[in-house]
């Protein structure tokens, strides 16, 4: 698997929706032009499309944007994830993209204790024996003041039913990852983004209208990987609950606010929060599920069932 | 982005280094170092001035940053460099210097205490700049050759997204601001990205046919739509090319049922050419609304508005978004409001997040809201549901 190049995904992309495309047309019985006039009809982003590039789609000589993949995949009631998803390649080819890239550059250091041994993920409920232990861990990593400020004690598990956390592990009980998210609706999150609202009255969702937008409260691997794999976690997780509209990272650890930046994603805003004499930033970010998918590398990491990625000695020369 | 450290002490410097590496709010930058004010000079002068932050330490041997300061506040061109004072003198003296900066008119990002927290400062760097108006283009040359923004636009790729203005009496839609999104094989490019590019190649006037042509279609394809307002960002520069004015009174002729308003930003001085005026008088003739965008945020927009008939104002989001916990931004909104009722002209307010803000402004007699307390703003392809379900939940809301 050594010698595969990066530029390898392209191709990948554009077989998958080169395929997907005659389908479609074969199934909707649609000539070439009736295809272009169709979505000229029902989209903008269609004003000058014509039959040539239609036709070299589908030889996969071209392709279009994923923007644009999902606006076509949608009017013939798909969506990117699913196209992709099903796809054996392209899965393959995300779950080795996971283990090579970091994002994050000049992230070469080596752990002090982690050596790419083999890791498992394991989700913990709120009402589990170790989640308040782990909790405090992911907090303690996090340092964002906002979240379970210092003294008030996790109380009772049933307000905290609504957070997710996934940990990773390696060897007997070696915490190498992490992620902290939960569901709730927008309005909520922009009372809590503009601190109106505390961390409990955000995850008090019964209080709240239908649950839009999955917000992410800690994300974080000791290697590449598994920095990856975690993020995989919870885009995997957008990608199948459809009544999720949004996906938002409200965070203090500037190194994913970084890897979030480099992945092209705008911040939506800082807000400095003094803490113990210290400022400390707190940075927010929100895009649509549509903004989601058409990010190849978000496209890539979602399509990860979690589950089955297996740790590599990738990117260690013995 | 070019950092200069003056400094006498290498370990300070050592430590601002370190921090930027660690930190990382700007990652791709370059740094300078002086131990003194005239090598700090001869810096400055050797990098003509090519700076994005300078962070000057107050007390050297020596010599003082005052001598930088004054060099400054003396050349011209130098003026304009972001300038972080950084120093362990006490907290008045800090002050006086800082009153004593932005006295001679410098840039300057703050006064620091030290120890110094690096990534405050950036972000208060960033945060100047980007209140400088257009100024916070400074984007890193990285990111600048990574789109090919001729073919970009060329291919038409760009998306309207569209945000809801509101009726802050009744709760009605009125109307909806198009924002625009480009895109290219890895996801959404935003307009702090791409609007810089679009100016830097000389495309504005292309750019704006662009979004006029998409949204008319788009208003005229759906029916549901015809009742509400389309706006649409001008920057004066914009309606100094006739070619364009054509372009849209002709869209507007073709199509006298859309609500069309322009929202115009940009320089005073463009603002006041003739041909501007003279275009700005050809839109309204031809029943094209103006509203005067970003109120308050350059300088005297107070003298546009005795000059031109504008239907609408619309304050900025850096004054709107926190008025329920700033008393200076309160009372910038509040006159403003004020202002614009004596005036007959309606208030949009945008950046509103929070029902706090919201109901400070029902309270002040604003007009309009806007902002992400209704909606983040939403792509054209699911523009019609999210109006069936405001319309529908506010009907439930009424009823019960």
């Amino acid at each position: 698997m050594g010698h595969k190049k990066y530029s390898y995904q392209k191709t990948v992309i554009m077989r998958v929706f080169s395929s997907f495309l005659r389908k479609i047309r074969s199934e909707h019985n649609l000539s070439q032009e009736g295809l272009r006039a169709l979505l000229n009809e029902r989209s903008h982003s269609f004003d000058s499309l014509d039959t040539i590039s239609i036709s070299r789609w589908e030889r996969g000589i071209n392709t279009p944007s994923l923007t644009k993949q999902s606006e076509i995949a949608e009017i013939f009631d798909d969506d990117l994830f699913n196209i992709y998803s099903s796809d054996a390649d392209f899965v393959e080819e995300s779950a080795y993209f996971v283990q090579l890239s970091s994002c994050v550059k000049r992230d070469k250091t080596v752990h002090p204790y982690y050596k790419n041994e083999q890791y498992h993920t394991k989700s913990i409920l709120s009402d589990h024996a170790d989640f308040e232990s782990m909790l405090k861990l992911c907090l303690m990593y996090e340092a964002n003041p906002r979240l379970f400020p210092a003294g008030q004690a996790i109380a009772s598990s049933t307000l905290l039913k609504p957070l997710n956390l996934v940990s990773a592990f390696c060897g007997l009980k070696q915490l190498v990852g992490h992620c902290l998210f939960c569901k709730v609706n927008t309005k909520a999150l922009f009372e809590f983004m503009n601190s109106s609202i505390g961390i409990m009255e955000l995850l008090n969702v019964m209080n709240q209208e239908r649950a839009n937008v999955l917000v992410v409260l800690s994300s974080f691997g000791v290697s590449p990987q598994i920095d990856n794999h975690m993020m995989s976690v919870y885009l995997n997780q957008l990608a199948t609950d459809k009544a999720i509209e949004y996906l938002s990272f409200s965070t203090c650890d500037s190194k994913l606010k970084q890897k979030l930046m480099q992945m092209k994603i705008p911040m939506f805003k800082v807000k400095p929060i003094e803490y113990q004499s210290k400022i400390i930033q707190n940075y927010s970010f929100i895009m649509s599920r549509s903004e989601v998918m058409a990010n190849r590398n978000m496209l890539m990491l979602s399509v990860i069932p979690t589950r089955e990625i297996e740790p590599t000695n990738v990117g260690i020369a013995e | 982005m070019n950092i200069l450290i003056v400094d006498d002490q290498q370990f300070v410097r050592e430590a601002i280094k370190a921090d930027l590496i660690e930190s990382t709010f700007e990652h791709d930058f370059q740094t300078f170092e002086a131990e003194d004010a005239n090598q700090g000079i001869e810096a400055i002068v050797a990098i003509e001035g090519n700076i994005d932050l300078l962070i000057l330490d107050l007390k050297m041997d020596h010599c003082d940053g005052m001598e930088v300061i004054n060099f400054l506040s003396e050349h011209a061109s130098y003026v304009d460099i972001p300038l972080a004072v950084i120093s362990s003198s006490d907290k008045r003296t800090l002050e006086l210097v800082g009153s004593i900066a932005r006295s001679l008119k410098l840039n300057l990002v703050g006064v620091f205490e030290k120890p110094i927290n690096m990534d405050f400062i950036l972000a208060e760097t960033g945060r100047l700049q980007s209140q400088d108006d257009h100024k916070m283009v400074v984007k890193s040359p990285e990111s600048i050759s990574d789109y090919d923004i001729n073919q970009l636009l060329a291919d038409e790729q760009v998306l309207l997204c569209f945000q809801p203005q509101v009726d802050m009496k009744n709760k009605n839609i009125i109307g909806f601001e198009v924002l625009a999104r480009m895109y290219d094989e890895n996801g959404y490019i935003y307009p702090d990205t791409f609007l810089p590019l679009i100016d830097k190649a000389g495309l504005n006037v292309d750019f704006t046919k662009v979004i006029v042509a998409k949204a008319f279609r788009f208003w005229a394809n759906e029916k549901t739509l015809a009742s509400y307002t389309l706006s649409i960002n001008v920057t004066a520069e914009d309606l100094s090319s006739d070619n364009l004015v054509d372009y849209i009174i002709r869209h507007k002729q073709a199509h006298a049922d859309i609500k069309l308003i322009l929202e115009l930003t940009e320089s005073q001085e463009i603002i006041n050419q003739a041909s501007a005026l003279n275009s700005i008088a050809r839109l309204i003739i031809n029943g094209i609304g103006i509203s005067l965008d970003d109120f308050g945020k350059s300088y005297s927009t107070y003298e546009r508005l005795d000059t031109i008939p504008f239907n609408e104002i619309k304050i900025d989001r850096s004054f709107v978004c926190d008025i329920d916990t700033n008393e200076q931004h309160h009372l910038i909104v509040e006159s403003t409001i004020a202002l614009a009722k004596k005036m007959s002209v309606s208030v949009v307010a945008e950046g509103i997040e929070t029902e706090s803000v919201l109901n400070i402004l029902a309270e002040l007699g604003c007009d309009i809201a806007q902002g992400y307390v209704y909606s983040p703003p939403i792509e054209g392809r699911y523009l019609i549901a999210w109006v069936n379900r405001y319309v529908h939940k506010d009907i439930a809301a009424n009823v019960h």
